[in-house]
């Protein structure tokens, strides 16, 4: 695995990109941020962005205290192995797991991410590990695994997992929930079939 | 006369308290002391119920910084990201916190949120354009492990959701939601492909 070497100045960067493009976000959803206030998902991109640095000059064991260190504190599991390009947004930290390479404007909402699957082999992102294209959003709970490769502008929707390659320009959509309706003298009588 | 008083802030507290009682006396059934009272506030399932009252009492009496600043350490300390701004009615009870609970809206009395659950704005056409609409939740809602509500729709009256919906369309009142994912014994399984 060849090493593209980045300098501190460039992936610094980077995170100011993140940054922006996360307050951006959260003002649309009216989140309230101060200007005082870190952002909840700033940490965890923060401290991957300084991880990745030390993984890249090779400074292994610093790159490991600072992926657990993130691990520790925010909840986001982000594997300094993984290459992602400006514009990185977390926006709910807590059990996001990113281990996979990825284009400019990745977007997790929370509750999911990249991951390996069974088999291990390599398309350019590590052992079993995907490959994303620019601008990609993974909705809340939305998990891609294996190694799959996803194409530019995929929005992958809440509670979906892929296990497939995807061409450019899709989406993945949930299914609809099955609704059934209590009545308040048959509610306890019979059970729900 | 402000929107939230003090003694509104201390029956909400209790509702939660007595909502939390009330569950932890299927597993522990001896008698209740005061000892085992005040050792159930420090569970941090009452912690999370007590910090977002706490912000929602500080929001109302325009003391915004302090809010932000309470919801922050409610999300640090026990993973429940509920925003000041959001309504929440008494006997709220969130039994695991730590799994990355969201909460952004309008819901009524003896809320439940499981593991994982999450009621936010945005992203309502799955689109990834982000809008600020909120959902608005009724009474007696229970919502189960990673179910999602998301964007402008409104919740009825005593819903049941089961594990894993994905909820971005309006729900009538008794209604009791299955996932997509769940399937009898005697029907075939399809392969999720």
């Amino acid at each position: 695995m060849k090493h593209q070497s980045i300098n501190f100045k460039e992936s610094m960067r980077r995170f100011s990109i993140d940054r922006r493009r996360l307050l951006v976000i959260m003002r649309n959803r009216q989140l309230l941020t101060g200007p005082l206030i870190w952002p909840p998902g700033l940490t965890p991109v923060f401290l991957y962005r300084l991880s990745r640095f030390c993984y890249e000059r090779q400074w292994g064991i610093a790159a490991r205290l600072i992926w657990q260190f993130n691990l520790f504190v925010t909840g986001a599991d982000i594997s300094p192995i993984s290459d992602i390009g400006e514009g990185f947004v977390i926006i709910h930290p807590v059990s996001v797991t990113v281990a996979g390479s990825a284009g400019q404007n990745f977007t997790v909402e929370g509750l999911g991410g990249l991951g390996g699957g069974i088999s291990l082999e390599d398309i350019g992102a590590g052992p079993g590990l995907p490959l994303l294209g620019d601008n990609i959003t993974l909705h809340r709970g939305a998990m891609v695994l294996g190694a799959v490769t996803l194409g530019d502008n995929v929005v992958v929707g809440p509670g979906c997992t892929v296990t497939q390659c995807l061409p450019a320009n899709t989406q993945t959509r949930p299914q609809k929930f099955r609704s059934r309706l209590l009545q308040e003298t048959t509610a306890t009588s019979t059970p729900v079939k | 006369m402000s929107p939230y008083s003090i003694t509104q802030l201390n029956d909400d507290i209790k509702a939660d308290l007595a909502a939390y009682q009330a569950f932890a006396a299927h597993y522990s059934p001896s008698r209740r002391s005061w000892l085992k009272t005040a050792s159930s506030l420090l569970m941090p399932s009452l912690i999370a119920c007590i910090f977002y009252r706490l912000s929602h009492f500080l929001y109302c009496h325009r003391l915004k910084p302090l809010a932000v600043l309470a919801a922050r350490i409610n999300q640090s300390f026990t993973g429940v990201s509920i925003t000041p701004a959001s309504l929440i009615g008494g006997g709220l009870y969130i039994p695991h916190p730590g799994t990355g609970i969201v909460f952004q809206g309008i819901a009524g009395e003896s809320l439940r949120l499981y593991a994982g659950a999450a009621v936010y704005a945005g992203l309502t056409p799955l689109t990834g354009a982000d809008t600020a609409n909120t959902p608005t939740i009724g009474h007696r809602v229970s919502l189960g492990a990673k179910t999602q509500v998301i964007g402008n729709v409104t919740v009825g009256n005593d819903v049941t959701a089961g594990f894993n919906c994905i909820i971005s369309t309006d729900v009538p009142n008794n209604s009791k939601l299955i996932s997509a994912h769940v399937r009898n014994q005697k029907e075939p399984i399809v392969s999720v492909d």
